[in-house]
């Protein structure tokens, strides 16, 4: 599978009011690869982001998710039907259900694989639920078990009654990715998973998304401003700025882009930009 | 104490700004009084006198607990007090519960169950009812729902009209009451899916307000605001009762619905879908990120909780004999709410001491007749001054890990 096209996004366009916050965005995600979508501030990239997970309704253009051979128009879906689809994202700010447990927060994400996504089927499970007839108890010991093989995953078995919102800042970032795994979807998309996040945990971090794309079936669509890390981690780069693509290739390709670094760091031209940290700082 | 700034010029500003309000509200609350078969108001300043001065001293007296820092002498001993007597009786939990079922049970036997006690212990158990339903709408999926008495109605309405009209006996129409009311909640629930927090709260309210005001001008149905009598009281496989025995059975009645729901409402929290309630409470977006359909999980928290009510409603017409369209007003979904909130917001244990005080201490004031609302008011304050997260503040989760159901 690995190369096919996964995500294919065409012509994405979004205007709120007057403001056009993405014009004629095209890109595409491979299957089995990590994909990064980078710019400056206010280049678009959560917007595009929001639009792929269903948040937005785009102004024009298409959102395809190819699975099992299936082309789905994503952005004709409604939000939830979306994760259905098996698209899972995390948040710029962590949105963790603060009160409830890490292992709640999982099996949340199991809901649809526990009651099934009709009415009739809930009521089912609710009525059986409530009873606690053996089928149910089945089926919630084996979310359970999926909640803490990702629980194992991330390292927080320990903290699996914990309520999520005491946990650590790394360990609630960790959380909201095992929670977004734990609906099996093709294509995560996480949103500055780095965000606030020491050296050593940006490193675990990578090694996880590194993990979700090589064994856990899932492909990444990252948007990340610790250069570093997204060139390090990057199968695939996509530079955004004012709402359009200015650059599109492999992290090496990107980086001596002379139009990527015109967007970051002004006119000086024809000047590489280092390996590692370099855009670091300037992008933040 | 750490840096305590004592204000006597501030405390005077706010007791004269209380004082003012209390003022202007007084004057046409208790200032004038429409004495029976008189024509015209009479004045009475001796009340506004004594309610300005009243308020003042209040404000004072909160101003200077404030700033000598009152709150934490009693917030932080009464949040570790309730917490030590949590844990102190946590590892007796069952035995908690089946002694207080089996003296509920004995209650109508025991020498001090006179007719005034079975009474109030009915009142007590109705509004356990309506709290668990109303905290899986409140408490659990934190839809602010000030409307809540609508269900109730509906429910009692459903049982006088089938009764009287359709000669229907209690048991069947106890289940349409339910659906009749669930229909009710799913209608409510479809224009306010989209709305949160103080937008819904005033669409809730507008509903509540909505049913009483059909059911006040509805009259071939209805019967208007003269409401239904004679509404049969619930018989058993053809028994019928009368005088005491018709009391004792509609306690153990209501004894056993509240228990039902007590048991259903705890059995479903734990549940996928009232995992879901709880997380739609949380962070809705979220939710649907992970493909959770909020319609349906909004929806099914109205219905859940408004078959709860229903049921109440049925019983409550079933207990007066007589409904009418005053008995569903807005004090009675305030009252509700508070009994979920002053439980502590999802606790179940919390609902059934917050019914019992929110019953019980109006009765207890009877003796003080005009100034009852005002000791059940400054009750209530004093309950959320030191208790500001509810009775029973804690959450136990759904499960834990390893250990499976808890």
């Amino acid at each position: 599978m690995t190369g096919t096209s996964l995500l294919a996004v065409d012509g994405l366009t979004m205007r709120f009011g007057g403001l056009q916050a993405v014009d004629r965005v095209s890109f595409e995600v491979a299957c089995g690869e990590i994909a990064a979508l980078i710019g400056p501030n206010g280049a678009g990239k959560t917007t595009v982001f929001n639009c792929v997970t269903g948040f937005y309704r785009p102004t024009a253009g298409q959102i395809e998710l190819t699975r099992d051979g299936r082309a789905l128009a994503i952005e004709r879906l409604a939000g939830h039907l979306i994760a259905r689809a098996g698209i899972a994202r995390t948040f710029q700010n962590i949105r963790l259900f603060p009160h409830m447990t890490a292992l709640e927060n999982l099996l949340i994400a199991r809901h649809n694989a526990l009651t099934g996504t009709s009415v009739i089927a809930g009521i089912a499970h609710a009525v059986s639920g409530l009873f606690g007839l053996p089928l149910t108890r089945r089926a919630e010991a084996d979310a359970t078990e999926i909640a803490r093989l990702w629980l194992a995953r991330v390292g927080l078995v320990d903290d699996a009654d914990r309520p999520a919102g005491t946990l650590p800042y790394g360990a609630q970032r960790r959380l909201e990715i095992a929670r977004a795994m734990c609906t099996e979807p093709v294509l995560l998309c996480v949103d500055e998973p780095a965000a606030g996040l020491n050296a050593g945990e940006t490193r675990e971090l990578a090694q996880l998304l590194r993990n979700i794309r090589d064994h856990y079936g899932a492909s990444v669509l990252l948007i990340e401003h610790h250069m570093a890390m997204v060139m390090d981690l990057s199968d695939h780069v996509v530079v955004l700025d004012h709402g359009h693509v200015i650059a599109d290739g492999s992290a090496e390709a990107v980086r001596h882009d002379p139009k990527v670094i015109r967007a970051y760091l002004g006119e000086e031209e024809g000047v590489a930009l280092p390996q590692g940290s370099g855009l670091h700082g300037e992008s933040a | 104490m750490d840096a305590i700034a004592v204000r006597p010029l501030l405390w005077i500003k706010e007791a004269a700004l209380a004082a003012a309000v209390a003022f202007v509200l007084a004057l046409p609350l208790a200032g004038f009084r429409l004495p029976d078969g008189v024509g015209s108001l009479t004045f009475r300043p001796q009340w506004v006198i004594v309610a300005v001065i009243a308020v003042a001293l209040g404000r004072l007296a909160l101003a200077m607990a404030r700033d000598f820092g009152v709150a934490r002498w009693i917030a932080a001993p009464a949040a570790s007090g309730m917490e030590a007597v949590r844990s102190a009786f946590s590892p007796y939990r069952t035995w908690l519960i089946v002694g207080s079922i089996v003296f509920m049970v004995a209650l109508p036997m025991l020498p001090f169950g006179t007719r005034r006690v079975l009474d109030l212990a009915t009142l007590v158990l109705i509004y356990v009812m309506l709290g668990a339903g109303l905290n899986v709408v409140v408490g659990l999926a934190g839809l602010l729902d000030l409307g809540y008495v609508a269900f109730y109605a509906v429910g009692a309405y459903t049982y006088g009209i089938l009764a009287t009209q359709f000669g229907l006996s209690f048991w069947v129409c106890l289940p349409l009451a339910g659906l009749f009311a669930a229909l009710a909640g799913i209608a409510l629930g479809f224009p306010v899916l989209r709305l949160r927090g103080d937008y819904l709260a005033i669409v809730t309210l507008g509903f509540g307000e909505m049913v009483r005001i059909v059911l006040i001008n509805w009259h071939s149905l209805t019967n208007g605001s003269n409401g239904i009598a004679r509404i049969p009281t619930p018989g058993f496989f053809g028994m019928q009762f009368s005088g005491v025995s018709r009391l004792t059975f509609l306690y153990f009645i209501i004894f056993g619905m509240a228990m039902f729901t007590m048991m259903f409402a705890a059995r479903i929290r734990v549940t996928a879908l009232g995992r879901a309630w709880e997380a739609l409470r949380e962070d809705e977006i979220a939710c649907r990120s992970l493909g959770l359909n909020p319609t349906t999980i909004k929806l099914s928290a109205f219905a859940v909780g408004a078959t709860l009510a229903g049921f109440a409603g049925a019983f409550f017409a079933a207990r007066q004999g007589f409904i009418s369209p005053a008995s569903f007003t807005f004090m009675e979904s305030a009252i509700i709410l508070a009994i979920v909130v002053l439980g502590g917001m999802g606790s179940q244990t919390g609902i059934v001491f917050a019914a019992a005080v929110l019953v019980l201490l109006p009765e207890l004031f009877r003796d003080f007749t005009e100034l009852r609302l005002l000791l059940f008011g400054a009750a209530m304050v004093l309950i959320m001054v030191s208790r500001p997260q509810g009775l029973v503040a804690h959450r136990e989760p759904s499960l834990r890990l390893g250990k499976g159901k808890p």
